[in-house]
């Protein structure tokens, strides 16, 4: 699926050649036409509004959304292992999966990470591809609730992903899971009520338990943690 | 149904046996066991370890599959210590455990970044000037383009660089400070090499070819403990964990075992099950008072006046009252308590003097050479004055007679020093002694007694005849050590104890109203711990740490302590002695190491700084000094003589006399020197400039642009989130950066003005033009950096760690590749060094520098100024380069080849040899091994047919092959080249390990125990744990001091004007940060003034780990303070809730930790919880809260300025002036309002508080 090609370099880091070959993208997503005009048009303005900014502008925005801080962290492990153990396990199982394709990882990337996993689902059989990406589609969709928030472009991207997957989610469950990860607080009393520990027994199950280990699920039910980072 | 219910469905039957029943087929389903070994198969174990500022220093198995690090676990192969011991492992702990995630974090830096508008800039200018120097140039030079990317520092704005552009960038700026204003102005900050000494040499080997300045980080931090060059000449020196072991009783005191020293406390748990007792020592009821039997808690800073108290129960019961054959045998000759002391008659009462040397006294009592560095005894067998063998004299005069024997150095006869003159006494005559304690502190927490401030004492003497005719009045230190304890020993006069309950300085009873413990369990303690060290001959030790060093008069509180160990023959011994374990971390092959590192296989000597007079200095925190000279001198000092200095003109006249090094050092660029002397003599051209005032010293004008630091690299380090002192003024003056400086400069508060330092009615802000940090992840001085490098993690190098709690070397191995962009600082620096040469033509040739070098310890430089203090400034002596000013060296540097250079081993090895403390050695042999080891350089030029070092691990076999203690043909030669000193051989320590060669394969393999060399005053001995002083006291081996032995007295004129030539206690200083004006910024709020305490954390390694998530779920996920129920009320606190702390230096915004833990009157915040990390913004300052040095400034001590005089000589990380930091006071309220500051810059926001304007009316 070209489509998917196309958000894959839509949310690598941004250089010349991206801005000089928008166009050329902007086409391929609609004659692909898998995307329905609702997720399209803010896409294509996305795309011409990274087109038309100082390069040095977008990198900027760009180093300051993806490569600092875990909110809109592109390793999609980030959003449900963590910095939890099981995360290697989860990484190996992965590159696995991209062995039995023939395929091995060319660039110093780790296997989650996104714009090379929407590669590996370009690749695939669309079934198969629709399958393994709507695994992923609820922490996609959270980052894109989130960058929404932060009323960013690359929303836009995130959107198209989830669209692409087909996936049915509940847009409740997205809201929740944002606000578990960025809560908007207020109050000293609102934050302090975040801070409280839960349970120690009967609350969130341990991440090693999640069903096959090899790919991103739900992160709500992860996001027992709610540290931010800052700068 | 029948069926259904017969069936099985879970099992089915084994159909088949064979073998007699022995094997059975089966077919049930495997299929699960799969993801179980799955879950822990691993293609590769790989031996690394946790590489930086971490003591623990251990061996870790990292496990790898398919190319990324899953996991790993403690190693368990350290190599056996004796039958009846422990052994080492397990070593490890939490932080270790949950390193592996950094690697594959969003904290990771996965890319090099740079600021968008200096790149912007960059690509203008270069599109404008070809030649990148020019371009560089072009930045820097206007402070429009300057100013527009350093007042972002630390307000994001990076973008990602490629490795070829960024490192085209950093290579010019230096290159055009180095040609533009000198190669003093590149600096480096890296701590502890110890953890990971080829990725520290790595940037320094890059900055000394260069002739950059390496800057000092033990002082720094201020875990470098004066008190250990002032009474050993040997800084940290201790014993291996393993040896807790082996005492019987031990005292913890202000070191919080369990927390700080996890892999290690258990030696101090299995001691306990064989009938150790254990004392704590800690104001708080930490972890370590929960584990000991005694737990003795004197008010936090007062830990001295409970340390004179003991001396004087010891001093009184073991030494006067004779009951210690034992101690008094070790401290007659391991000590200087037979020394003589000048008494100088000064207003009807006599003040100790310097000691008499061999000099005093006609024809120099036969002493040959270096007679007026030669101490002298009363020899009881010939009835005369006499200066033994092993003085400082002795070792730097005829070699042969610098050891601990007992014998006249002229004649070599045998003798017996006379320890008291209480029964031989000529005369008894009043001493003046000086007491600091009978001045009330502006807090009330510190208390103070109603003694004199000088309190006369009775002290027996005998009269003795000088070389010039005159009599003078002499004791021993011994004499002077009784009465400054305060015991009354029948002599008469006042200010003497009969009793313990006696209220005069120092008894027991004294103490109480100090520290508030009870006088019966400080004698209790003293007296189990002498009758111990009596019984067992010195098998009672003190651990001792951080929190009794940070505090402003630390060596007085050191030095309490050593005095006990000393007095009861501890040191030196097997389960005895002084184990301080902050900061330093042993570098065990360390002779090996300083070529590599400091590149002095090319070039000696490089440039190194002291960090504590550098920043003080630079960041112009003395600027807003408010510690006055008089505060601090003795009631007993002319305060005329002093009247005129500040801290910082202390500071500058010790620079001009060569005691501390300089950098930047001069006000002109020393490349320049050569051609302006013309065909003259450079060195003395350099000396005639300075006496004319033509040619100045940096330090006299710190804000004038020529004398501006300019580039400066960190690495391996968090310089700005965890040890700057004073973090706000760094930010400030060095970096133009956003701060929360809230202080006024002593310009707008009208304090007077140095003397010796220009003053500029507006400080310089943003001294620094490029900040460049390398580090694995994104910690707050990359925050405020400029270009960031991503370095790799420590399991993604080769490099080689040691300790000083365990005697074994092993490695860092590379488990994995460098993830993402980044690469080793082996890589990184090597990179920079292809650049800067590629770069260098044009610009920067062959050329001619001359380094100015302080008076060095562990030199024949180090007897400089003998008996007094003169300044050639002032007219007062000559200006003797190396002597009563800086040493001065003319060095050739080949910028071209500094790649060439820093690829290979250079040839003044073969041709110099190597040595360390003070010996040296021929070292040809090891080149030869190495240029086999690592092949030889074919390419022509500079560098050809030398050794390479391409890669870490050929730097590892420089290291490895050239330092005693990992090859044992080295440590024979260097304990032969220490008997010519002592005339007495030594090599049979070495002998049974001459063929043991360590190479990093071998220590990849399994952990070695390094081999036994004179540059440690320990052994690594099948037989003994390593202890420090061990070889003095068995080998008769000198300590590195003015006498040869442990001092108790120490008679340098700035000593004695500042009263420290005894130990005395002094209560802490008033740092004078919270007056009413900043009050006033509380408004309406409750608030309370806590004393600031900054103890080591349990959930990080300073900060590293302090951003890890699994450290931070484990405690409460941010900034915390500590505060005690009591303070907690006064200002309706309740646990938990946010708390701003602020005073004139600076403000904090964190949660409060109410703790019963904690005592009235002082605040805990477990020192650098990262800054990037849950913090919310500041009322106060309405900027965000800062780090736990934001509230703190450095304060210098004058004392720990002196130089050129033997043990009080100037080395790296050995002496200078230190970051105290906990005599410090904040204000606590409770925050009033939560506010995240997540807005983005707006372009024209202030950098500076508004509030300082506001204070200023």
């Amino acid at each position: 699926m070209r489509s998917l090609r196309v958000l894959s370099r839509l949310l690598a880091y941004p250089g010349t050649e991206l801005q000089v070959q928008m166009p050329a993208l902007q086409d391929v997503l609609r004659e692909d036409g898998f995307l329905k005009e609702k997720t399209l048009k803010p896409l294509l303005a996305f795309m011409d509004e990274l087109a038309a900014l100082d390069l040095l502008q977008a990198q900027e925005s760009y180093v300051d959304i993806f490569d600092r801080g875990r909110a809109h962290c592109l390793h999609l492990f980030e959003h449900v292992h963590g910095e939890s153990r099981f995360r290697g396990q989860a990484m190996i199982d992965l590159t696995e999966r991209y062995a039995e394709k023939g395929l091995q990882i060319g660039v110093g990337e780790l296997p989650d990470y996104l714009p090379l996993f929407l590669e590996f689902i370009s690749i695939c059989e669309p079934e198969e591809g629709r399958e393994t990406l709507a695994q992923a589609a609820p922490v996609i969709a959270t980052m894109a609730e989130k960058l929404r928030r932060r009323q960013s472009g690359y929303a836009s991207v995130m959107d198209a992903i989830v669209a692409l997957s087909g996936a049915k989610l509940s847009k409740a469950d997205i809201l929740k899971a944002a606000d578990a990860a960025l809560p908007n607080i207020q109050t000293l009393d609102e934050l302090d009520k975040e801070w409280e520990e839960p349970e120690a027994f009967g609350g969130a199950p341990e991440c090693g338990t999640c069903a096959d280990g090899a790919l991103p699920t739900n992160p709500a039910i992860h996001a027992t943690h709610n540290l931010r980072g800052q700068s | 149904m029948g069926h259904f219910i017969d069936r099985l469905t879970y099992f089915s039957k084994i159909d088949g046996k064979f073998a007699d029943g022995h094997g059975i087929v089966t077919e049930e389903d495997r299929g699960w066991e799969r993801s179980y070994r799955g879950r822990w198969a691993h293609d590769k174990i790989v031996r690394s370890t946790h590489g930086v500022n971490c003591t623990g220093s251990c061996s870790w198995k990292i496990y790898v599959k398919n190319g990324l690090v899953t996991w790993e676990t403690q190693q368990t192969d350290y190599p056996r210590t004796r039958p009846d011991m422990p052994n080492h492992e397990p070593r490890g702990c939490s932080r270790g455990a949950s390193y592996s995630w950094y690697l594959y974090s969003a904290a990771r830096l996965k890319f090099p970044l740079i600021r968008s508008r200096l790149l912007k800039a960059w690509r203008a200018a270069k599109a404008k000037y070809p030649d990148p120097v020019e371009a560089w140039g072009s930045i820097v030079s206007n402070p429009k383009i300057a100013n527009d990317y350093k007042k972002l520092r630390g307000l994001g704005g990076f973008v990602r660089g490629s490795w070829d552009e960024v490192n085209e960038i950093i290579a010019s700026a230096n290159i055009y400070t180095v040609k533009t204003y000198g190669p003093d102005r590149v600096v480096g900050f890296s701590p502890i090499p110890a953890m990971s000494m080829v990725s520290y040499a790595a940037g320094t080997r890059y900055l000394s070819l260069m002739g950059g300045t390496c800057l000092s980080f033990y002082d720094w931090y201020c875990d470098l403990p004066p008190s250990s060059p002032q009474i050993w000449g040997e800084q940290t020196d201790v014993p291996e964990s393993a040896d807790w072991f082996n005492s019987s009783y031990i005292i913890a005191w202000g070191s919080n075992v369990p927390q700080t020293r996890t892999p290690d406390a258990h030696f101090f748990t299995e001691t306990r099950y064989k009938g150790t007792k254990t004392v704590s020592v800690t104001p708080d009821y930490s972890e370590v008072a929960k584990l000991t039997d005694i737990w003795l808690n004197p008010r936090q800073g007062t830990d001295s006046a409970m340390a004179m108290a003991m001396g004087h129960v010891v001093f009184k019961e073991y030494h006067l009252g004779k009951k210690s054959e034992y101690f008094e045998d070790y401290i007659r000759n391991y000590s200087d308590m037979p020394m003589l002391v000048m008494l100088e008659e000064k207003d009807g009462a006599f003040h100790p003097g310097r000691t008499l040397r061999a000099s005093d006294f006609d024809d120099d009592l036969g002493i040959a050479d270096n007679a007026d560095w030669s101490p002298v005894i009363w020899d009881e067998h010939s009835k005369s004055i006499k200066s033994p063998n092993g003085t400082i004299g002795a070792r730097w005069g005829a070699k042969g007679k610098w050891n601990l024997e007992a014998k006249d150095r002229a004649s070599g006869k045998d003798i017996w020093a006379e320890l008291s003159f209480i029964e031989t006494h000529d005369d008894v005559v009043k001493v003046a002694f000086p007491y600091f304690g009978g001045v009330p502190h502006d807090q009330e927490i510190f208390a103070h007694t109603a003694h004199d401030d000088v309190q006369m004492r009775n002290v027996p003497v005998r009269k003795v005849k000088l070389k010039d005719g005159s009599t003078a009045y002499t004791t021993t230190v011994y004499d002077l050590t009784a009465a400054n304890y305060a015991i009354d020993r029948g002599l008469g006069g006042g200010n003497v104890a009969s009793s313990f309950d006696d209220d005069i300085p120092y008894t027991p009873a004294w103490q109480e109203k100090i520290t508030g413990v009870d006088r019966e369990k400080v004698i209790q303690v003293a007296r189990e711990f002498a009758e111990n060290a009596d019984k067992t001959r010195g098998r009672s030790m003190v651990i001792l740490g951080a929190a009794i060093n940070h505090w402003y008069h630390m060596d007085m509180i050191y030095r309490g302590i050593i005095n006990l160990l000393i007095m009861c023959g501890c040191i030196g011994k097997s389960g005895g002695g002084w184990a301080h374990y902050v900061g330093q971390e042993k570098l065990r092959p360390q002779t090996g190491w300083i070529p590599l590192a400091f590149a002095t296989d090319w070039n000696r000597p490089p440039r190194q700084m002291n960090s504590t007079s550098f920043f003080y200095n630079h960041s112009d925190q003395w600027r807003y000094e408010k510690l006055h000279v008089d505060e601090i001198l003795s009631p007993l000092a002319d305060k005329k003589k002093w009247q005129d200095y500040s801290l910082i003109d202390c500071n500058v006249r010790s620079e001009r006399m060569g005691w501390l090094p300089s950098s930047p050092q001069f006000n002109q660029n020393p490349l320049t020197f050569k051609a302006k002397a013309g065909d003259g003599d450079i060195k003395a051209w350099v000396t005639q400039q300075l006496v004319d005032g033509k040619l100045e010293f940096s330090c006299e004008d710190p804000d004038d642009p020529a004398n501006f630091p300019r580039n400066l690299f960190v690495w391996r380090s968090n310089i700005l989130g965890s040890s700057g002192k004073g973090h706000e003024y760094i930010l400030k003056h060095l970096l133009g950066a956003s701060n929360a400086l809230m202080a006024e400069d002593i310009g707008v508060t009208g304090g007077a003005k140095p003397k010796e330092v220009k003053w500029h009615d507006k400080a310089v802000e943003g001294k620094l033009d490029l900040v460049v940090t390398l580090d694995f992840r994104l910690s707050t001085t990359a925050v405020y950096s400029d270009i960031v490098l991503p370095a790799a993690t420590w399991y993604e190098k080769d490099d080689l760690n040691t300790s000083d709690m365990h005697p074994f070397i092993h490695p860092l191995s590379q488990a994995v590749e460098p993830a993402w962009e980044s690469r080793s600082d082996w890589h990184i620096f090597k990179g920079l060094a292809k650049k800067f040469s590629e770069l260098c033509p044009g610009h920067l040739g062959e050329e001619t520098d001359l380094v100015s070098v302080p008076i060095l310890h562990d030199t024949p430089g180090e007897l400089g100024q003998p008996l007094d203090v003169k300044d050639w400034k002032k007219g007062e002596c000559d200006p003797v380069p190396g002597k009563t000013m800086p040493g001065l060296v003319e060095i050739t540097r080949n910028y071209p080849a500094l790649y060439d250079m820093f690829t290979s081993v250079g040839p003044l090895m073969a041709k110099l040899g190597n040595g360390g403390k003070g010996i040296g050695w021929d070292t040809k042999d090891e080149i030869k091994l190495l240029g086999q080891l690592n092949h030889t350089v074919r390419k022509e030029g500079i560098s050809k047919g030398q050794p390479k070092i391409e890669s870490a691990i050929d730097a590892c076999e420089v290291v490895l092959s050239l330092a005693p203690e990992t090859n044992g043909e080295v440590a024979v030669k260097a304990w032969a080249a220490l008997s010519e000193f002592t005339g007495r051989d030594h090599t049979h320590l070495a002998r049974p390990k001459e063929d043991e060669k360590i190479r990093f394969r071998d220590v990849q393999a399994q952990p070695r125990k390094i081999i036994s060399s004179p540059t440690w005053s320990g052994l690594e001995d099948e037989h003994v744990s390593y202890n420090a002083g061990y070889t003095n006291v068995h080998e008769l081996i000198p300590w590195r001091t003015l006498t040869g032995r442990q001092q108790f007295y120490i008679d340098h004129e700035w000593m004695r004007d500042f009263g420290e030539t005894l130990c005395v206690y002094k209560p802490p200083i008033s740092t004078r940060s919270i007056n009413s004006t900043i009050e006033d910024l509380g408004g309406s709020s409750k608030q309370i003034a806590l004393n600031w305490i900054t103890p080591h954390q349990k959930w990080g390694i300073h900060s590293t780990y302090s951003d890890n998530l699994l450290m931070l779920t484990m405690n409460r996920g941010g900034p915390i303070i500590w505060i005690s129920e009591i303070d907690a009320k006064k200002i309706d606190v309740e646990d938990n809730d946010w708390i701003e702390v602020y005073n004139a230096n600076g403000a904090i915004s964190a949660r409060a930790v109410v703790s019963q833990r904690v005592p009235e009157g002082m605040s805990m915040m477990y020192h650098a919880q990262e800054k990037t990390m849950n913090t919310p913004g500041n009322a106060i300052t309405k900027q965000r809260g800062g780090i736990h040095n934001s509230v703190t400034r450095a304060v210098v001590k004058p004392t720990h300025m002196i130089g050129g005089y033997a043990q009080l000589a100037w080395g790296f990380n050995y002496y200078g002036t230190v970051g105290s930091n906990r005599d410090e006071f904040v204000i606590v309220r409770k925050a009033p309002k939560l506010d995240w500051m997540e807005e983005p810059y707006k372009e024209g926001q202030s950098i500076n508080l508004d509030i300082n304007q506001g204070v200023a009316k």
